[in-house]
């Protein structure tokens, strides 16, 4: 069956739009592919989370993610709430400027100053381009090019794309920089 | 090419690609969605969108223009098609065609916003008051909302009644590939009955529209030729779907978005060699009675029903197996999903009884 990502933050830090970028690569890619939203009273600054399910070949049989494969933490209660529940072997990615603390389980956890760097590069809210920058990077599930032919398209080719065009590699390489020495915390 | 479309969205761009032309209805979560998309649709195609004032009043406004022989549909969720159940009835009693959408949010009263599957008994029970059926969809996915919109409408004209499409918080917010279906002109058949003005007609006849019959013969008479119809319904219009059923020793039975999850736990249990298969009703009224015979599911030695709500569909599933097989459930309520992890122990624990 499919690959599992979940994605999770407070709302206003783009999380249910980066789960839609991912999608609409993945369907540009003929994948298969669900994208479900956690459609509560959600608002800016309470909790927002969405569910991608990837399918290499057919349609995604449930596009419900109970137990992520891939669990982007935007923030310290995502990070909190769903490590526990992501698959061992799974990957978590983590916005390390939110997060001041270290659960233990059997998943690779990368953590990334993503806050940090989007600064640097003249935005924070590029942080959800800077994290699936990172996703690609470690997981491959579409390619890079793809991405950022979605990007152009969602942004437009003047616009904010430039900055979330240098906000998507720079964690593509900050994670491919520590992929190589993730943490795998058992 | 296939496009990346809401749930909600879908339910809106199917009815307009099947020829309907009028909504009317008053937002709720969670498919608020569909009034919101419509607003601008309907407009682009000639056609009328409305808000009304309540759910009453939109309902109203169907049974008006179903009457004037248009292609006619509302939406709405839990405590809205409640309000809605009079003018449904009405429909029913009027023999009038018309789509109603139910995307289902947790209840009773207030309750929340959160996906469930509660209102089944409500939609296939009947709803409202009276001796009457409304013919039940429901969709799974989001490629088949258009092909079961347009079936919805094509079986409200042809059996001149209500039909209801059902679909949970889940298929109204999810987003999925779609191939859209081409744009047609869509030709309802004719409908002599309906009220279209006597001078454009330019015939002498009046047609009454009402579910009025203060005659308690007259009322049985027309109740009969109703009764006839659903029997033909009963014969001729269920709809299911089988996944893996034919070896199948414990035999899953879940409908729309809950039927994927279930779909899910077969696949998982499988590859532990436990042979489970998943029967999908696609029309929850008239229930798929066939789907359960000895013949159709052969090596079955027990049934799971798993629902998101407290046991409704479990009896229409008991009704149809009559004894036959013992029929267990499993379902959280109130809004919340069951999970594929507690659905699988649940089937593990039926293997090891069944062997």
């Amino acid at each position: 069956m499919g690959k599992n990502f979940l994605m999770a933050g407070f709302g206003g830090q783009g999380v249910l739009l980066m789960g839609e970028l991912l999608a609409k690569a993945a369907l540009l890619e003929n994948k298969g592919v669900s994208w479900l939203p956690a459609y509560g009273p959600e608002m800016r600054g309470g909790t927002a989370n969405c569910a991608v399910v990837i399918e290499e070949e057919g349609e995604v049989v449930s596009p419900l993610v109970f137990e992520p494969e891939v669990l982007v933490a935007f923030n310290k209660p995502s990070y909190l709430k769903f490590l526990p529940k992501t698959v061992p072997g799974g990957i978590v990615i983590v916005n390390s400027d939110l997060v001041d603390v270290k659960l233990s389980g059997p998943v690779r956890q990368v953590f990334l100053p993503a806050n940090q760097a989007c600064l640097e590069l003249g935005s924070m809210k590029a942080v959800n381009i800077y994290l699936l920058g990172a996703l690609i990077a470690l997981t491959s599930v579409v390619k890079a090019e793809t991405i950022l032919g979605v990007l152009k398209e969602v942004f437009g080719p003047k616009g904010v794309y430039p900055l979330n065009e240098k906000a998507f590699w720079r964690g593509y390489d900050d994670a491919g920089k520590r992929a190589n020495h993730v943490e795998t915390v058992n | 090419m296939k496009v990346l479309m809401k749930g909600n969205e879908a339910f809106a761009e199917a009815a307009v690609r099947a020829g309907c032309r009028y909504f009317f209805g008053y937002p709720i979560t969670p498919q608020s969605e569909v009034p919101h998309y419509l607003a601008k649709r309907l407009p682009e195609v000639g056609g009328v969108f409305l808000q009304a004032e309540s759910e009453v009043a939109a309902i109203n406004m169907v049974y008006g223009a179903a009457a004037a022989g248009a292609r006619v549909m509302t939406s709405s969720s839990g405590p809205g098609i409640s309000l809605m159940q009079e003018g449904i009835s009405y429909l029913a009693g009027a023999e009038l065609p018309a789509v109603i959408v139910n995307i289902m949010r947790g209840g009773p009263g207030l309750g929340n916003i959160a996906p469930t599957q509660a209102d089944y008994f409500q939609a296939v029970k009947g709803g409202g008051h009276g001796d009457y059926r409304v013919i039940v969809l429901a969709p799974a996915n989001v490629g088949e909302i258009f092909t079961l919109m347009e079936k919805a409408f094509d079986l409200a004209d042809k059996y001149r009644m209500p039909v209801m499409v059902l679909g949970d918080g889940i298929l109204g917010q999810v987003m999925e590939p779609v191939e859209l279906p081409p744009l047609k002109e869509v030709n309802p058949p004719p409908k002599p009955w309906a009220a279209t003005g006597k001078i454009e007609r330019n015939d002498k006849t009046r047609r009454i529209i009402n579910s009025l019959y203060i005659v308690p013969e007259e009322n049985e008479k027309h109740l009969e030729q109703q009764f006839a119809k659903y029997r033909q319904i009963e014969e001729s219009e269920p709809l299911h779907e089988n996944f893996l059923v034919e070896d199948a020793q414990i035999i899953l039975v879940s409908f729309g978005t809950m039927a994927r999850i279930a779909k899910s736990v077969v696949l998982k249990v499988r590859e532990r060699g436990i042979k489970a298969g998943l029967i999908r009703p696609i029309t929850l009224w008239p229930f798929p009675k066939k789907a359960f015979t000895a013949a159709s599911i052969p090596a079955a030695k027990k049934i799971l029903t798993v629902e998101m709500n407290g046991g409704q569909m479990v009896e229409d599933v008991r009704l149809a197996v009559n004894g036959r097989i013992e029929v267990d459930f499993f379902g959280r309520t109130g809004g919340m999903v069951p999970e594929s992890n507690q659905i699988m122990e649940k089937v593990l624990a039926i293997a090891r009884e069944v062997e």
